[in-house]
């Protein structure tokens, strides 16, 4: 009775550590696909996207915890993220903030909701009279 | 008491009057940060020791002192550039689909540092 009973505890330790060890090893994330473009100066003018932006992500409900990437030189990055409500906003590559469209989301940070192995998509879109010039070398091998 | 009544009662619509309104995206000042840049490359280490490029993989940068996640991918040429705040960072990898990924260094060795308007190289290595 009693190797039984130790036989069956082992059993449950071993399943536990096996369960404690795959939640710890793995990670759940989903993905964001965004954009930056800058806003048209004049309406029907179409937008153009800017590249090597530097986007500043943070839970909706936590600016403290705000995370970087920056854009490829075509505009877009894939940016992944634990699931949750995010909101973004944009910044130089000199850490300047950059200011956002006011026709667009009244000029506030975009947010959006990621889930795990999903791609969310967002855009953000920044201010027409913005002059951005990034002083970053693009990525690739030399 | 009437008049202590009124008065908690006056006071109670005053402060809910000045208190914000609840947004999913409040304005926030124009403040600026401070960041410097991390050049990773993500590399598979065979059995013998020879690395290659690896794109797709998920590098997750965690601050020492704030534990601040950060999340990035590397791309088709196993290249990642990462924006960080200055501090010092330990990472670690997964693959696209979220498996954590065996990495060839232990993790006192997987640790980094960023400093302000400086570029850092780091090679995420890890086992095929």
């Amino acid at each position: 009775m009693t190797r039984s009973l130790r036989c069956v505890v082992n059993v449950f330790a071993i399943v536990v550590f096996a369960v404690a060890y795959l939640l710890a090893s793995d990670s759940d994330f989903g993905f964001l696909w965004i954009c930056s473009v800058r806003a048209a100066a004049h309406q029907g003018e179409p937008q153009k996207l800017v590249g090597s932006v530097v986007i500043g992500v943070y839970p909706s409900t936590d600016k403290r915890h705000e995370s970087f990437t920056i854009a490829d030189e075509t505009g877009y990055v894939m940016i992944p993220l634990r699931p949750g409500s995010y909101c973004a906003e944009a910044y130089g590559t000199d850490g300047k903030k950059l200011p956002l469209d006011e026709k667009t989301n009244g000029g506030r940070p975009i947010c959006f909701d990621i889930a795990a192995h999903k791609v969310a998509e967002a855009g953000l879109t920044i201010s027409h009279d913005v002059d951005y010039k990034p002083a970053i070398p693009p990525k690739g091998i030399d | 008491m009437l008049r202590f009544r009124l008065l908690l009662f006056a006071a109670f619509f005053s402060s809910g009057s000045i208190l914000p309104a609840a947004q999913t995206a409040p304005s926030h000042p124009q403040v600026d940060i401070v960041l410097g840049f991390v050049h990773i490359e993500t590399i598979a280490v065979g059995d013998r020791g020879e690395g290659h490029h690896k794109s797709g993989i998920v590098v997750l940068m965690t601050n020492r002192a704030n534990k601040v996640e950060s999340f990035g991918i590397s791309n088709e040429a196993g290249i990642l550039i990462e924006p960080l705040p200055p501090g010092e960072y330990c990472y670690e990898a997964f693959s696209d689909a979220g498996r954590h990924l065996k990495m060839n260094r232990p993790a006192l060795e997987r640790c980094f540092e960023v400093q302000a308007g400086k570029d850092v190289e780091v090679g995420v290595g890890f086992k095929e």
